[in-house]
């Protein structure tokens, strides 16, 4: 193989991820073993999985580079992504929550991802964190093999899959097997909202509950749309005509007794909520983001926004910096360039990129000034955000730094900018 | 900022381009006439001269007296499993999806492979059951091979990986049949449209479709082409006001001069090669003419792809004492790094290696 094998990044169901590095390039790659079923050949889901990945081909989707085939076993070529994006919450994030530029850049670059896939008739289905990888660039990717998942994450039955759950649809969770685009529309603002906050917007323990935290949010929908959902779920054909089903992470959809049990669910009783408008919930978001998010999360799927209308959202198109109120601790311009962690990267970043990321610095700086808000310190006009205790703040200020240090490199896209990775490097 | 950047990164998300033009099959799989002849006729005499060259290892002087296939008499046997393909499907009632790509696969794979190597009758069973898996309409294997005579699971599998790399694993194939759906569902759009013919027209240009598979029209022209071809087949009338409709030109042009003809015209006279190849080829083959060179087939198939024959352990020994040597040459690397105090070998110094792939050449 002309690829050395280096340390295993997690193990699946189906297959097992190593890093890599090309032996004729020295490329860090990702390789992705499939373990051959010696009943079936070749698992049917890696062999869909070869067949979608080697169509799609976007900058924000995990490139499929090679498939290898020995007497032993079968390996597939993937690009390597540092993190997915849970990890990079965890790592980057305040509490979880990116500042608004970055998840201005991720959002649109997920949103773009989504839109190729669907262009190219392929829903996802399983748009979570733990399955949109972020390379070093800040370049969002839609994959498959979300580390989270290979580290040990349950996957099984559909029932108890838990952390799928959280980003399925409404209409999906009643028992709709209508599987349109709107789905991943769904699993897009469940992704935005925690961005924003940190935390997973729904998180519900099974369907039922996931439901119930849904409509304690978004509000229970009228009677008439629950109906009409439930007896397209009855409506049992499996998919769109002309739509592969992708499985990123290849469950098989019980499509007999718990979809039934499911259309039954739609005809229930739900309690009523009222809804809570989601700048209550998301103290943080600008109101585009709202706007944007409200958009994404309809309960009834066809009002639900496309992922390529979201692109021409002024959320993405206005000139307006995306900061409702200034982030925590936001920074000053830089006084000087931070150290970038890979340095090889670093040196690619050309001027123009510096002096674009310098100038927005400013321009963020003359918005503060604008509205009258000091710089520093920043806690006490926060209102609805969490308390910032008094030792976090040396630690956050790192954050902030390294925050800032991504906006710089991850290019929040310029209106007209059409697309992200056309931005030299 | 620049909205054209780098040529590199713009290639990889110019999403200008059509879809199918990103597609595999629009970029590995699309040949002209001529391409086509030739890469069947230089195939078949690598093969013819492999083959020979077997023979007389086995045994000197035992060539002369074989006679082996040509380039036409190997398509008409893959022409006759390609039909068969379709009696499968039937039987296990798969839907049309399925039915096609398996078509295609086998179509694919003999324009990498010859059949003096290996026999349609067994890649026809595996391109069937990976079709189903690419299709996303998975069957047991043991069911699959059960209901099949004279065929083990192992008969099936031993050949999966053999054909999904003869495919370059491009398992995704765009078909005529649904562009035809689409055309059908376009066509109701239009102003004055008698259901009843169009119905009608749909399922003649359906046959047509299917009669299309026995045809090498699929490694030549684009679905959309094929359908509206076979729906010019069936209805020259339908076919022309779908074209007029999608050019946007009027039911007759007045003002345009015969020199410059309008774009629904170019369509149309580009369906002429294509309806005349599925009227033309679009039948199965004759049975008689297929059996005879079924018959000769057995006589010049490659001795080293028939299990036992002498000159297939000969290949097998080889094949051992190569992947033997390998192994050897990669524990002694192996020593030779942890001896000089890097157990991670270098790569660079590893540029003059061997090559190291696993395939069998």
């Amino acid at each position: 193989m002309n690829y050395i094998q280096l340390e295993k990044l997690g193990e699946g169901t189906y297959a097992t991820v190593y890093k890599g590095r090309s032996r004729t390039t020295n490329e860090v790659v990702a390789l992705k073993e499939i373990h051959l079923d010696a009943e079936e050949g070749t698992p049917s889901t890696a062999i869909r999985e070869i067949s979608l990945m080697k169509e799609l081909k976007h900058v924000n989707i995990v490139r499929l580079y090679d498939v290898i085939h020995t007497e032993t076993k079968l390996v597939l070529i993937f690009e390597y992504c540092d993190r997915d994006l849970k990890k990079y919450m965890d790592a980057h994030g305040d509490r979880g929550a990116l500042d608004p530029v970055t998840v201005r850049s991720f959002m649109y670059q997920l949103l773009k991802g989504t839109a190729f896939c669907h262009e190219n008739r392929v829903l996802h289905r399983d748009l979570k964190p733990q399955n949109l990888l972020i390379n070093r660039k800040g370049e969002l990717k839609l994959g498959d093999f979300g580390l989270a998942r290979a580290f040990g994450v349950p996957v099984n039955t559909f029932s108890n899959e838990v952390v799928t759950l959280w980003y399925r649809a409404p209409d999906v969770l009643l028992g709709s097997r209508t599987y349109s685009t709107s789905i991943d529309v769904w699993s897009c603002g469940c992704i935005f909202a925690e961005m924003i906050s940190g935390v997973p917007l729904f998180r519900g323990r099974d369907n039922q509950d996931q439901l119930l935290h849904i409509m304690r949010i978004i509000g229970t929908p009228e009677d008439r749309l629950l109906r009409k959902i439930a007896t397209e779920a009855a409506v049992s054909f499996r998919y769109m005509p002309c739509m592969h089903v992708v499985y990123f992470v290849f469950l098989y959809q019980p499509s007999t007794p718990e979809g039934q049990q499911q259309a039954a669910n739609a005809s229930k009783q739900y309690p009523r909520y009222p809804k809570i408008p989601f700048q209550q919930v998301l103290p943080k978001a600008s109101p585009q983001a709202i706007d944007l998010l409200e958009r994404l999360l309809q309960f009834d799927p066809n009002k639900r926004i496309s992922a390529a209308e979201a692109l021409n959202h002024p959320y993405f198109t206005s000139t307006a910096l995306p900061y409702p109120v200034p982030p925590p601790g936001a920074m000053g311009p830089p006084t000087y360039n931070f150290p970038h962690p890979h340095a090889a990267h670093h040196q690619q970043i050309t001027q123009q990129q510096q002096a674009q990321a310098h100038a927005q610095a400013q321009a963020h700086a003359a918005y503060m000034a604008q509205q009258g808000i000091p710089q520093q310190p920043m806690q006490q006009m926060q209102p609805g955000m969490y308390p910032v205790q008094a030792q976090q703040q040396q630690q956050q200020q790192q954050q902030q730094q390294q925050q800032a240090r991504i906006a710089s490199s991850i290019h929040a896209p310029p209106p007209e900018n059409v697309h992200v990775h056309s931005v030299a490097w | 900022m620049a909205a054209e950047a780098t040529p590199s990164t713009a290639s990889s998300s110019n999403s200008k381009i059509p879809i199918y033009e990103g597609s595999t099959q629009y970029r590995h799989w699309r040949f002209s006439p001529e391409q086509l002849a030739h890469t069947r006729a230089t195939l078949n005499e690598a093969a013819v001269k492999l083959i020979r060259d077997a023979f007389e290892a086995d045994s000197a002087g035992s060539s002369s007296s074989v006679s082996f296939l040509n380039a036409d008499e190997e398509l008409l046997l893959v022409k006759l499993y390609a039909g068969k393909v379709s009696q499968l499907c039937g039987h296990f009632r798969f839907p049309e999806e399925v039915e096609a790509t398996a078509v295609t696969y086998l179509k694919r794979f003999y324009l990498k492979n010859t059949v003096m190597d290996w026999h349609p009758k067994n890649v026809m069973l595996t391109a069937l059951f990976l079709a189903t898996k690419t299709t996303n309409h998975p069957i047991a294997l043991e069911h699959y091979a059960s209901h099949i005579p004279r065929t083990a699971p192992s008969d099936v599998l031993d050949l999966e990986f053999l054909v999904a790399q003869s495919l370059g694993f491009d398992f995704a194939v765009w078909h005529a049949h649904r562009a035809l759906w689409g055309i059908w569902l376009d066509i109701q759009t239009l102003p004055d449209i008698d259901m009843n013919e169009l119905r009608k027209a749909y399922d003649v240009a359906l046959t047509h479709v299917r009669a299309s598979r026995l045809t090498d029209v699929e490694l030549i022209y684009t679905p959309s082409q094929i359908a509206l071809a076979c729906l010019s087949l069936a209805s020259p009338g339908l076919a022309s006001a779908w074209a007029r409709s999608k050019s946007g030109s009027p039911e007759s042009s007045p003002s345009s001069p015969s020199s410059t003809p309008s774009p629904e015209i170019l369509v149309l006279e580009l369906l002429e090669p294509i309806k005349s190849m599925i009227l033309i080829q679009g039948s199965p083959p004759d049975v008689e003419a297929v059996r005879e060179v079924d018959r000769r087939l057995k006589l010049c198939k490659n001795p080293e792809k028939i299990v036992g024959s002498n000159a297939y352990n000969k290949k097998r020994e080889a094949q051992e004492r190569k992947a033997a040597e390998k192994r050897a040459r990669k524990a002694a690397q192996v020593r030779q790094a942890m001896a000089d105090g890097d157990p991670f070998g270098s790569e660079l110094a590893e540029q003059d290696m061997v090559d190291d792939d696993d395939d069998d050449d």
